[in-house]
């Protein structure tokens, strides 16, 4: 092989390996190199500027608010698929179907009241402005409706 | 034939050439076939000559350190990209797990 081809190829090499390590270390190094259990509390810990302390007692409510989450989306989902199946079953609104949709109803506000509860409980732990902008940010998807709580109103 | 007549014959003669409509057209790509022939081979002669400077010592130290940065800044956008969409699904992420309507929902989609 002549040398001026072993040059290319091992700047070829190179190169590659550059590419390699830039790409490694620019998308690893958004999320830190270390093993939280929950992947998406590390957007929380950036996103809102937490520091340690504020960070462990999130997790601390996030931790004790799963499995009170957990028990909602399920009664949600069996609700809901019953609701689903008596609409689909009758060609009226029977007892039953009534019944039915005041319990996904009763249901539905438990959720509402429960994640409103903790993002209040999150937001408290926070700094002031993280936590209203946290409020800001995140109700309108939980409640589904545009909201602001910076007192302006609906938007 | 004489020369006056042969001169006539001459003076009546037209010539009625049938140029085909794609002439000019035909002309202008010949034309510009030759000057991408130009430039081609002109590359090839750059790109020699580039090849056979990688001998010298400063070429090729200096061709190991444009690999060097190119590599690392391609990687490094390639990576800050990835990085981005990754940061906004766990945004998505973080609102799922919380809402318990919204998992119930993701749960039915199954």
């Amino acid at each position: 092989m002549k040398r001026e081809s072993v040059v290319l190829v091992v700047a070829l090499a190179i190169g590659l390996i550059a590419f390699g390590v830039g790409y490694w270390w620019c998308s690893e190094s958004v999320h830190h190199r270390d093993s939280y259990s929950h992947r998406e509390m590390l957007w929380l810990k950036k996103e809102f500027k937490l520091s340690d302390d504020q960070y462990d007692r999130i997790a601390a409510i996030h931790e004790s608010f799963m499995p009170q989450c957990d028990e909602l989306c399920l009664k949600v989902s069996e609700v809901s698929a019953s609701l689903a199946m008596l609409i689909a079953d009758n060609t009226n609104i029977t007892p039953e179907i009534t019944i039915a949709m005041e319990q996904a109803g009763e249901l539905h506000k438990r959720s509402r009241e429960a994640v409103i509860s903790y993002m209040y409980e999150v937001s408290a732990a926070m700094s002031p402005e993280q936590g209203r902008r946290y409020l800001e940010m995140l109700l309108p998807s939980v409640l589904d409706i545009p909201f602001s709580v910076s007192g302006v109103g609906l938007h | 034939m004489n020369d006056d007549q042969l001169k006539k014959r001459l003076n009546e003669w037209t010539v009625n050439p049938n140029i085909p409509t794609s002439f000019s057209h035909e002309v202008w790509r010949k034309i510009e076939e030759k000057n991408n022939r130009k430039w081609s081979f002109s590359y090839i002669f750059w790109m020699d000559s580039v090849y056979q400077s990688l001998q010298r010592p400063a070429v090729a130290i200096t061709m190991v350190a444009l690999m060097v940065i190119g590599g690392l800044a391609a990687g490094g956008i390639a990576g800050s990209m990835k990085a981005e969409f990754q940061y906004e699904s766990l945004k998505s992420k973080y609102e799922l797990a919380i809402n318990p309507l919204n998992s119930a929902r993701m749960e039915m989609l199954r």
